[in-house]
């Protein structure tokens, strides 16, 4: 049902999210569709299964779509969101009971053995790499290497303490170096 | 050499590529309608109960108001030069008023709790 926007295809973001916050659900969905690569990818890099990151990404676009009227900018959408979908992933996790507070590794690393240096490139590496940290790991180090965010952006968004995003941080990436380093001779 | 690795995995994390949508905008388009057709039809819904609710109040209070004043009125003629007894007559007609109308005080009753449970649930899911 749309109102307002003849051609939400066409229109730029700004105007997709003032008509969205108006109820335009057409002017919501082109929203969706432009944004839900950049949604899914960082919720897959989140979770270890691709099946729980898209629904996650759908409960955290619903909840966009039901909060949109708070949002009190347009260009202020993308953190908004961001912090939406990773809010999500730690009510999810936080009901399966998952630990981020202590700084144990949720997952011992099978071996040192890292990937094989495959022929698609670091981007599978990586992907897989990834799915071997820690819940809490793979999620600092997702924010702070992939989204670009700081220590303290990163406890602010997820309420964990600085030491422990600090930690997290610096293990996982330890553990990706480890895991991503070329296989010795 | 950590700077170099941290650079090289920025760079690993910007070339990884966004899933396909594969119907993905499409399920949340859905959900989305779904949900505000849901919200229209519950509002519908409290329209409606609000509606029956005030007629129902309406009709019991009409149909006491006159019952409660008929029956009342001889008392309050004949008793305003009797003062000592105004207490009785009143009450005797106000027995008398309840008496005859006592489905329509059930039904204002009713009407009262409706519109009070509906404003609670309202409220609530709000």
């Amino acid at each position: 049902m749309a109102r307002g926007l003849v051609e939400p295809a066409q229109a730029s973001e700004a105007a997709l999210i003032l008509a969205a916050q108006a109820r335009d659900q057409a002017a919501f969905s082109e929203l969706v569709r432009r944004r839900q690569g950049w949604a899914r990818a960082l919720l897959r890099r989140m979770c270890r299964n691709d099946a729980e990151a898209d629904d996650l990404a759908q409960e955290a676009f619903m909840k966009a779509w039901e909060r949109l009227s708070d949002l009190e900018t347009p260009a202020a959408f993308a953190g908004w969101f961001r912090r939406i979908s990773v809010t999500t992933f730690l009510m999810a996790k936080r009901k399966q009971r998952a630990v981020f507070e202590t700084l144990d590794d949720g997952m011992e690393l099978a071996g040192d053995d890292p990937l094989p240096d495959s022929a698609a490139g670091a981007r599978i590496d990586l992907q897989r790499a990834l799915a071997r940290l820690s819940d809490g790991e793979r999620l600092c180090v997702t924010l702070n290497h992939g989204e670009g965010l700081s220590h303290s952006e990163i406890v602010d968004m997820t309420g964990l303490p600085l030491g422990t995003v600090k930690s997290h941080v610096q293990r996982g990436t330890e553990k990706l170096r480890k895991l991503l380093s070329p296989v010795a001779a | 050499m950590n700077d170099d690795f941290n650079a090289d995995l920025k760079r690993a994390f910007a070339g990884l590529e966004d899933p396909p949508d594969a119907g993905f905008t499409a399920a949340v388009t859905h959900r989305v309608a779904g949900r505000e057709r849901a919200l229209a039809a519950r509002g519908w819904l409290n329209n409606a109960a609000y509606a029956v609710a005030g007629g129902a109040l309406a009709y019991a209070l009409a149909s006491y108001i006159p019952a409660l004043a008929s029956s009342l009125a001889p008392s309050v003629v004949e008793q305003v030069a009797r003062v000592s007894d105004l207490y009785g007559g009143f009450a005797g007609g106000l027995r008398q008023a309840t008496a005859s109308t006592i489905l329509p005080l059930i039904v204002m009753l009713g009407a009262l709790a409706g519109v009070g449970g509906v404003a609670v649930a309202r409220t609530v899911a709000d």
